[in-house]
């Protein structure tokens, strides 16, 4: 019995962390995955299907598949810690303090470059650190708007 | 490798193909002939590969290589979305080719026969599956009486895509090329959606598999290699290996004489280089040869747990790469990496078929990927094949009302006692009962959907580079 | 030209009465077995069915029953080649019409096929009666599918053939007709031949089993 809560815990900690190494359903892309020092896939729970994106805008893009509410696991500057953001009802709702940087300009950067922070700061400290051109940080509100405007990559 | 050219010198081409006669042939006589039309958009979209076929062909055959990527494509793309009703002719669409190629015609048509009749078979209704499996015999016993017949041996996929021609024809028009592999996919991943499984059960699946077909299939253009048979259905390729094996033989030498007629070549080469294609994959080429033995052309090794697939590009023992899925270990539950037991099941999903030990490990895989899934496997207390539908958002449906399961969760080395399905509670009862089962309690089919175990802790990537480097 | 194992009564692999008068070149496939009937309106109605077996490769044979001449009718074809390159597909076919109170008919047939442009053929027909009233008789067909590139199940055809009976006036007959597959074993025909003695209205059917 034991060994069996301990599992249950090990796969619940996993739960939202795919098995297999996939290409985006989005970009078609490798989706990157977590290392030690970072933490790259982004996971969409909906219904029972866990998937993995290569990036957040990747997930808003082929949001329009999934009628019902969406969670949304998005790698944030803490390993281990994603910024949870949740479309219920068809309304997205993120913590409060969330940004996100939105600057790439081909997939092939996507997922470094369409990523969620819990902070302002953390997005100033990841660009600082990746040295990122043009970066502004975006509310979710404003995240969404951009990236469904079909005029956006 | 780059054996190709100095052992086809050393081939020598059967009389037939320079016979003038048209030969034609029909199909074995049998109840069972066209039961494919009791399926109607599996059959159309079958006959539609027909008509795509023979519409690139003849635009090859008259030179007109330079609209198939345009007004080649948009025709036989308008076929594909409205398909015939009934079987074509395909040498009426393409007579230009047809009088250019008449003895490959032969062989083309001869194979589709075949596909169509274990079709038949599979669809008709009210036989039991052993009568079934004997009449893809008698049909396999026909269609090996032929001088048209290809081998059932497994060829070795990485020879016959060695020769320097070899991809000219998928890099110098990727989207027709992928129409075929579209087709190639629907023929190849067909034979599991009516393998062992009840004809009112097959054409909901159709639905999910036509949709795949139609949608994303036919215009893919990033596969690494041709749709394998074993891949796409695994569980009827473990039955008929050799039926398998011609499938894919024939598919090769679709694609062997794509390469040769994309070459800037005088008619009579192309023609020569096509008999000589012909000649590598006929039964009669390799008669009295065995899987596993002789060399170069000759070379019938297979993965070692799947004899109806020749061995391919990189592969090593049974890891092979898989397109669309990357290095996978044959012998191996593709979910949690543990050996695969006897009894498995198989998902599918996003385009591929994958087979794994339990149903957890089907239910998990399927929910990792985007896109409705399949998931097909024996169980106890039934003798119809359990076939459960999942859609978009992981809700499944099943084919057997009050199907329960147990999923008494332990580790994944024995997760092909913990996770079963049963057809009543009584059978879950009973089985609890016998093996001593502590604490079960019959999950239903909603309570199973809902679980997740995640990642396998015994999951092992394999870890190689793309042997065809389209992709890293 | 019938494709291996395709439709197993083909719509394309044009055959003498079903509607029109002429041959292709080709015969039915090898194992084939197929009964068709035609209706023949006119000045007389007539009724024929038949039989036929693909018995060997580019071979079969026909048997028949016409109520007009109660006549018994058995017929073997022959394919000899196909179309190859520029050069024609060529075959051959023998009837013998028995009728039950007269003698018998024996027809040979020469026969030529050639695709005229990429999709249309002539089909060019040389009948040799030999009988108590030997003559020669010449039947040009034409065929065409309809449809392209869109439908594939629907082919036009036409005839022209004129008559030479020994020591008697010619006579010219002209003819047009639809093949149709109803389904993957049926073809359906009708066509309507006139000339100066009559105007007929066929219409018939081919099933394969």
């Amino acid at each position: 019995m034991k060994k069996l809560v301990l599992l249950i815990l090990i796969f619940g900690v996993m739960g939202v962390v795919s098995a297999h190494e996939a290409d985006c359903p989005y970009c078609a892309e490798k989706i990157v995955q977590n290392t030690d020092k970072q933490d790259n896939e982004v996971v969409v729970k909906v219904g029972n299907k866990r998937i993995e994106y290569r990036c957040l805008y990747c997930v808003i893009k082929d949001q329009r598949r999934y009628k019902g509410d969406l969670v949304v696991y998005a790698p944030s500057e803490k390993v281990g810690s994603p910024v949870v953001i949740k479309r219920t009802g068809g309304k997205w709702v993120g913590p409060e303090k969330m940004v996100v940087l939105n600057v790439f300009k081909k997939h092939t950067e996507c997922a470094a470059l369409s990523r969620a922070f819990s902070t302002r700061e953390a997005l100033d400290a990841y660009v600082k650190r990746n040295n990122v051109q043009n970066a502004k940080a975006l509310s979710l509100k404003e995240f969404i708007e951009l990236v469904e405007k079909p005029v956006q990559k | 490798m780059n054996l190709l050219p100095s052992l086809v010198l050393a081939l020598s081409p059967p009389a037939w193909l320079d016979d003038a006669g048209a030969d034609h042939l029909s199909v074995m006589p049998a109840v069972h002939n066209w039961a494919i039309q009791r399926l109607p958009a599996f059959a159309r979209d079958m006959h539609g590969t027909g008509v795509g076929h023979a519409m690139a062909y003849e635009a090859m055959a008259r030179g007109e290589v330079g609209s198939l990527e345009t007004a080649t494509f948009n025709r036989i793309d308008r076929v594909l979305h409205n398909p015939p009703r009934n079987p074509v002719d395909e040498a009426s669409i393409s007579p230009t080719f047809i009088r250019q190629y008449g003895a490959l015609e032969k062989v083309f048509d001869w194979a589709h026969l075949l596909h169509f009749q274990t079709i038949d078979v599979l669809i008709h209704p009210g036989w039991s599956q052993a009568r079934r499996d004997q009449e893809i015999e008698k049909l396999w016993r026909n269609y090996q009486s032929q001088p048209y017949a290809l081998t059932g041996l497994p060829m070795n996929m990485e020879f016959l895509s060695s020769s320097p021609y070899d991809g000219a024809f998928r890099r110098a028009y990727p989207k027709v090329n992928g129409l075929f592999w579209g087709y190639h996919w629907l023929q190849t991943a067909a034979y599991d959606m009516l393998y062992e499984i009840e004809p009112r059960d097959q054409i909901p699946q159709y639905v999910v598999l036509g949709d795949q077909y139609r949608r994303i299939e036919l215009y893919r253009t990033n596969r690494d290699f041709m749709p394998m048979t074993a891949e796409m259905s695994p569980r009827f390729s473990k039955r008929f290996p050799m039926i398998a094996n011609a499938f894919d033989n024939l598919h090769m030498l679709h694609d062997n004489v794509n390469d040769i007629l994309a070459q800037d070549w005088e008619k009579p080469r192309k023609q020569a280089e096509v008999k000589a294609a012909i000649t590598r994959v006929l039964a009669s080429t390799h008669a009295d040869e065995e899987p596993g033995e002789g060399e170069g052309l000759h070379d019938h090794e297979h993965v070692p747990s799947v004899p109806g697939m020749g061995k391919m590009k990189g592969s090593d023992g049974d890891i092979m790469f898989m397109s669309g899925m990357g290095w996978m270990d044959m012998s191996r539950c593709a979910h949690c990496s543990i050996p695969l037991p006897e009894e498995t099941a198989t998902v599918s999903a996003n385009g591929w078929t994958m087979v794994v030990r339990c149903l957890a490990c089907a239910r998990d895989m399927a929910a990792e990927t985007p896109g409705q899934a399949i998931i097909r496997t024996r169980i106890q207390g039934s003798s119809r094949t359990l076939v459960m539908i999942s859609d978009e958002e992981g809700n499944w449906q099943s084919n057997i009302q009050g199907v329960v399961f147990l999923e008494q969760t332990g580790e994944h080395p024995e997760c092909a006692d913990w996770s079963r399905a049963f057809a009543t509670s009584e059978g879950f009862d009973a089985f609890v009962r016998e093996n001593q089962i502590s604490g079960a309690s019959p999950l239903s089919l909603q309570s199973w959907s809902e679980r997740n175990l995640g990642r396998p802790p015994t999951y092992r990537k394999i870890d190689r580079p793309n042997p065809y480097g389209v992709k890293d | 030209m019938p494709a291996v194992g395709w439709a197993q009564s083909d719509h394309t692999n044009i055959e003498s009465g079903h509607p029109l008068g002429f041959d292709d070149a080709y015969s039915i496939g090898y194992g084939e077995r197929s009964f068709g009937f035609s209706r023949s309106l006119g000045p007389e109605n007539d009724f024929h069915v038949g039989a036929t077996y693909g018995f060997a490769k580019n071979q079969d044979f026909t048997i028949g029953y016409d109520t007009k001449g109660q006549e018994l009718e058995v017929s073997y074809f022959r394919g000899l080649r196909r179309e190859i390159e520029d050069q024609p597909g060529l075959a051959y076919r023998v009837s013998a019409h028995v009728p039950r109170n007269g003698s018998a008919i024996v027809t040979i047939r020469g026969i030529g096929t050639k695709h005229l442009g990429q999709y249309e053929k002539l089909h060019f027909n040389v009948d040799l009666l030999l009988a108590s009233d030997v003559g020669i008789g010449v039947t040009l067909g034409y065929s065409s599918p309809i449809g392209l590139p869109r439908h594939f199940d629907t082919q036009f055809l036409a005839e022209v053939s004129g008559t030479v009976p020994k020591d008697q006036r010619s006579t010219a007959r002209f003819g047009v007709g639809l093949r149709h597959q109803v389904n993957p074993v049926t073809v359906a025909d009708i066509g309507i031949q006139v000339s100066a003695e009559e105007t007929r209205l066929k219409f018939g059917m081919s099933v394969a089993f």
